[in-house]
């Protein structure tokens, strides 16, 4: 689920220690400013709320380049199969062998363990996320009958922070649970 | 290799002999995991017991050495070879009523 050969200034993924600590990083430093990002951009542009929605987009982008999970990058696999770019000149010239992209491909693919932990790991995910937006719902009614602006600004950053939960959460249980790589001999 | 057949199952609650096997043939886990078309670690977690083969890799995994799946997965502890290769095992009583004779 994780390539074996990334690293993180100088420290191997393979080792369950390194993806932990990213994974603190990412929770306790990086989602937090990203709220108060969004949020000092919907406080200061919410006539504007194109800018809040470009921040909001940005941040999925980043965060998906980051983590991974979606697209090839990331230390995460792909979840979903990546589709094989076909070289179609090779074949004219030459016998048909695996293009760069074919081989790409086939590193990301997912073997059937990989499968099966993903899909339980997505299950595990839905129901932290399930009962976070419970959480984040009550909160957000709870607010109403205190302060009717404070729920007018909190709407937003409580829905953002349940879209970046959503978007990453997998991923991060990934790099959390995954055990220490061995060696392939 | 007798005590890695005896080694406990992990959360599969299968036991197996892929890494004597292995070690018998002298492959590593890359070329075995090449073979059947899986990644590396997924060998590793076979070896401990950790994850449960589906039926295609199991019998893909018997083709491949050449043996019945009952002798590469097992429910219950596997033997020791050499109990399976020379007969029961000596117990303790039965040495000393050797050495007393």
């Amino acid at each position: 689920m994780i390539s074996a050969v990334s690293t993180l200034f100088g420290h191997s993924l393979a080792r369950r220690r390194t993806r932990r600590w990213l994974v603190g990083v990412f929770w306790g430093g990086l989602v937090p400013l990203l709220c108060v990002g969004f949020q000092l951009v919907f406080i200061t542009s919410h006539n504007q709320n194109g800018i809040a929605v470009n921040f909001a987009v940005l941040s999925i982008l980043w965060i998906t380049i980051w983590l991974g999970g979606v697209h090839a990058g990331g230390w995460v696999k792909p979840f979903r199969a990546q589709t094989k770019v076909r070289n179609i000149v090779q074949p004219l010239f030459a016998k048909p062998k695996p293009t760069q992209s074919e081989l790409i491909a086939q590193e990301l693919a997912m073997d059937e363990r990989e499968s099966f932990q993903r899909d339980y790991i997505h299950f595990v995910a839905y129901s932290i996320a399930r009962t976070m937006t419970l959480l984040l719902f009550t909160l957000y009614y709870l607010l109403g009958f205190w302060n009717q602006e404070l729920l007018r600004q909190a709407g937003p950053l409580l829905f953002f922070l349940l879209t970046i939960t959503l978007w990453s959460l997998p991923q991060t249980l990934i790099l959390w649970t995954e055990p220490d790589m061995e060696e392939p001999q | 290799m007798n005590t890695t057949d005896q080694k406990a199952p992990g959360e599969s609650g299968l036991y197996n002999r892929i890494a004597v096997l292995r070690a018998e043939r002298g492959i590593s886990r890359q070329e075995l995991a090449d073979a059947m078309g899986v990644n590396y670690q997924t060998i590793g977690f076979l070896e401990r017991g950790d994850y449960s083969p589906s039926l295609k890799l199991a019998l893909s995994l018997a083709k491949y050495f050449a043996l019945p799946v009952e002798a590469i997965f097992s429910k219950q502890p596997f033997q020791p070879l050499s109990q399976q290769v020379y007969g029961k095992q000596p117990t303790t009583a039965s040495i000393q009523e050797e050495t007393a004779i």
